[in-house]
């Protein structure tokens, strides 16, 4: 989606590259208020008279706006623009616009545009939510940093040819790793945790982060680190944008090297059979499988009664948990 | 409206639905033998945003558990409410909403000085659910371009203007509408912003001249008409229709709700106070109410003249739990822990709950953490509300404290609910406590105009959690010195006497409905409501828990050293009757 009205290239059914602009818009440059009438200390009616510029004309820095009489008072642009208005008193310059190029990011299909705003992409591939992110977008091939899940990412090894690559880690704890990340300049970083911590600084990142498992030093869970794993090199898009009021998550999309026909499902109710992965202690992180039901609520250790389902662990303990505490993972293919 | 079908004669049945931010309660209210009661109550996580995106997804499983529980088709094969109720038993003949669940509406704030029209302005958007993103007033000290870029890059939802008297010559508010009319001439392509103006009468049409033309406009009346004379009510009400407006009706899967309702949602907040106004009017006495919500936290007060709330949308146990800690510290989280925890965890912890704002603790440690954020969180908001209404002195003696929200219905045992209001809550005098466990109370708020017999018999057939009544002296005593002397005479029981000591925290026995005489002699300057050294003779009924009495100092000063505060914490568990495993 384009941050503000503009024109869209392509067509539906055009095929796109990741890197190819779909959409652009001008962005204004900021606004800047020149209060004359306070300035010179006249009407606002005063001001329009001593005009020496109109609406929509372009100014540079130091160019008269308005001058009393032949030889009188005068006021300046402080900065290049266009006049946007002149509106009680004040004039209102426009500084010049700034292009927004919008990319596609994803290698796929235009199957709609919405006029003057995006274009809906499809595409196929692998899609993975996480539960934090930075709010940035970002594209390039997946390398694997860390051997294991568990893996730390270091602050050394990072080589020049890992520019423009989408970076995965078990997990990162120190500031000097993302510092030498962006050193590096990487497309984008996937983790499976990070200090809370290191929050403000993450902010700051000039590329996308996200977290697959949350804040601490939980390691990424095994069935989202195997499934990277397995893509490595494929091109992946980090879309870390999103909407706070809609409560979305930050995703991750892997390109698939063959086109496919499931379509992204909103999550299923939960049933028996399906996978979850836990998302509170004891169990925070473990994947299972849901093998029972409960119609009535169940009593939890903290005296706490909940709706939840059986789930059976990788180590074959069967545990209760509360619905709220699972999400459930969508596997085909 | 009356609770009788007219077509056939019966009483009607109700399911009213309170959809949370985080979670969504279905009750169903029908006629038991023959009166009103609660007949099942459910819950499921909300589903208004991604990934279902279709709040009818949390409504429908809510109802499918009633459904579950009572074994009365509500709804039908395509999953469509049945209405009316059949002869066979199925369905209900009137389906109710409120709720908390969208976003607040983010505000742009005009006014004049800090002290006074701002200050008056904050108030009555405290009353709904808006979120202050600007401020555009006499001592802000930035330029008009700084604001001005700021206004466009924030958009806000609507500006609300205050300031002035009806009739003073005060005309600064219009130099600052000028830069409003800016604003919202510049985003009149992407937005239309809208302007509520709450201020001087006298300058109406100057302002409607001003901005009407780039911005929607809507009148109240001035918040402020004379000096010392505060109204907010129609400004509020303004302003809640315009979140219905923008906010409700904007859910997803909104609309087909609003098909099942029988008149529009009201915000929970609302429809709460309605409540505390009924219960006020029926003990004439004043009640505090306390929702700490995932998304909200308000604070309520209603005595049988007075009605009023705060919301604060940036305070919530819910996604924006991480603000708390721009209001108190880690240290401050941690010590209510009954074990010592690093304060790295405990901001992973804070982290953690904000991303997966609707699950449950599973472990006692996880509860612990949940439970000190709550203290602080409540802590925050308390001391931000008594400041604002001016309870310098505290809470005002009070009849009935009333509490709702996940974090205190999910309490398994209520001794650490109440040692949890108790311990930072500036309470004082003798007053019951109740919990609206089952999270009904909106919804009734939402039926009482229209459905009062209803109402009355569900109340009176016990749909909150009656805790006991609470007793905290104030005043001035040593540690270990007696204080209070207590004589309780149960109705059905032997009488017993207790003798309260300074520093401590009991529970005396005093079973659940059980009515008792008590009579209550403070010693010294001692004041338990009724004045210092004064007694009083008053009736209490017993709770859940009994007769709690907090003679602890306050504020509440917990030691530095992890080990001795540790101690103390688990000493006051005891007294409570909780013992850590």
């Amino acid at each position: 989606m384009l941050p503000q009205l503009g024109e869209l290239i392509g067509s539906i059914g055009s095929e796109v590259t990741p890197m190819q602009v779909v959409g652009r818009s001008q962005i204004a440059g900021g606004y800047v208020v020149v209060n004359a009438s306070e300035q010179l200390n006249i009407s606002s009616d005063a001001v329009v008279d001593s005009l020496h510029v109109g609406e929509g004309d372009l100014v540079e820095a130091g160019d008269v706006l308005l001058r009393r009489g032949r030889w009188g008072q005068k006021v300046v642009a402080p900065v290049a623009g266009r006049v946007h208005a002149v509106q009680n008193g004040r004039l209102l310059l426009q500084r010049p616009f700034i292009w927004h190029e919008l990319r596609a990011l994803l290698r796929g299909t235009i199957v709609n545009q919405l006029p003057q705003r995006g274009v809906v992409i499809e595409t196929t591939g692998a899609f993975v939510q996480g539960r934090w992110g930075t709010p940035q977008e970002g594209f390039g091939r997946l390398r694997l940093l860390t051997e294991t899940a568990e893996g730390t990412l270091a602050a050394e090894g990072w080589k020049s040819e890992l520019a423009r690559h989408v970076v995965v880690a078990g997990r990162v704890l120190e500031t000097a790793v993302l510092h030498q990340a962006a050193e590096t300049n990487i497309a984008g970083l996937i983790v499976g945790s990070m200090p809370a911590a290191l929050v403000p600084f993450a902010q700051t990142l000039p590329f996308p982060l996200i977290l697959t498992d949350g804040f601490g030093q939980p390691a990424m869970s095994e069935i989202i680190f195997n499934l990277l794993k397995k893509l490595e090199n494929r091109e992946a898009t980090i879309l870390g944008k999103v909407d706070e009021e809609k409560g979305g998550r930050p995703e991750v999309i892997v390109a698939a090297t063959t086109p496919g026909h499931q379509t992204l499902r909103p999550p299923a109710p939960l049933a028996v059979g399906q996978t979850v992965r836990l998302l509170r202690q004891p169990y925070s992180q473990q994947v299972g499988q849901v093998v029972k039901l409960f119609e009535q609520a169940q009593a939890l250790e903290t005296g706490i009664y909940a709706p939840g389902a059986a789930v059976k662990l990788a180590n074959g303990q069967v545990v209760f948990v509360p619905d709220a505490n699972l999400d459930v993972i969508q596997i085909s293919g | 409206m009356s609770e009788i079908d007219e077509q056939n004669g019966r009483l009607r049945s109700f399911l009213i639905a309170n959809v949370g931010s985080s979670n969504t309660h279905v009750a169903l209210i029908d006629v038991a033998g023959r009166s009103y009661r609660l007949i099942a109550q459910a819950s499921a996580p909300t589903t208004a945003s991604a990934p279902w995106s279709n709040v009818m997804l949390g409504v429908r499983a809510a109802i499918k558990q009633v459904e579950v529980i009572t074994g009365r088709p509500l709804l039908t094969d395509r999953e469509v409410l049945i209405r009316p109720a059949k002869e066979n038993g199925s369905g209900v003949d009137l389906f109710a909403a409120v709720t908390s669940a969208a976003s607040p509406l983010k505000v742009w704030l005009v006014g004049l000085s800090d002290e006074i029209s701002l200050a008056s302005g904050r108030r009555t958007l405290r009353q709904s659910y808006t979120q202050e993103i600007g401020v555009l007033g006499l001592e802000n000290g930035r330029s008009e371009s700084d604001h001005l870029n700021d206004f466009i890059n924030h958009a806000p939802d609507f500006v609300f203007v205050v300031g002035g008297t009806d009739g003073s010559h005060n005309e600064h508010l219009l130099h600052q509408l000028e830069q409003v009319a800016m604003g919202a001439g510049i985003l009149t392509g992407s937005k239309r912003v809208r302007v509520i103006y709450a201020g001087n009468r006298e300058l109406r049409e100057r302002v409607r001249r001003l901005v009407g033309q780039n911005a929607s406009l809507q009148i109240a009346e001035n918040i402020h008409p004379t000096l010392g004379h505060e109204m907010l009510t129609d400004a509020t009400q303004v302003i809640g229709e315009l979140y219905n407006d923008l906010k409700v009706y904007g859910l997803s899967g909104i609309q087909e709700l609003l098909e099942w309702c029988h008149e529009p949602p009201r915000p929970t907040a609302n429809a709460l106070l309605t409540m505390l106004r009924y219960f006020a009017t029926l003990y004439k006495g004043h009640v505090f109410g306390i929702d700490l919500g995932s998304q909200h936290t308000t604070l309520l007060s209603a005595t049988p003249d007075t009605a009023r709330l705060r919301i604060d949308s940036q305070l919530g146990l819910g996604r924006p739990v991480t603000a708390l800690l721009q209001k108190t510290s880690l240290e401050n989280i941690g010590r209510w822990l009954p074990e010592p925890m690093a304060t790295a965890d405990i901001e992973n912890f804070v982290y953690n709950k904000s991303v997966s704002p609707h699950t449950l603790p599973q472990t006692r440690q996880e509860l612990w953490l949940e439970q000190a954020i709550a203290r602080e969180m409540l802590r925050c908001a308390a001391e931000e509300t008594l400041s604002e209404w001016g309870w310098e002195h505290g809470i005002p003696s009070l009849r009935l404290l009333l509490v709702r929200g996940g974090i205190f219905t999910n309490q398994a045992r209520p001794n650490e609910l109440v040692r949890m209001l108790l311990d930072v809550l500036p309470l004082r005098g003798i007053f019951a406590l109740a919990i609206d466990e089952h999270g009904v109370l909106p919804g009734l708020g939402m039926l009482a105009h229209n459905e009062p017999l209803a109402v009355v018999q569900t109340l009176e057939a016990g749909v909150l959690n009656d805790v006991g009544w609470v007793i905290v002296p104030s005043g001035a005593a040593q540690p270990g010195e007696t204080i209070l002397d207590l004589v309780v005479q149960p109705a059905e029981t032997a009488r017993f006497e207790a003798e309260i000591v300074a520093g401590n925290l009991e529970i005396l026995p005093l079973a659940a409905g059980q009515q008792a005489e008590l009579v209550l002699k403070p010693r010294g300057g001692i004041d338990v409501g009724f004045g210092p050294g004064r007694g009083k003779k008053v009736t209490v009924f017993g709770g859940s828990l009994g007769l709690i009495v907090d003679a602890r100092k306050r504020p509440l000063s917990l030691p530095t050293d992890d080990n001795e505060r540790t101690k103390l914490l688990a000493a006051w568990q005891r007294e409570m009757g909780v013992v850590f495993d």
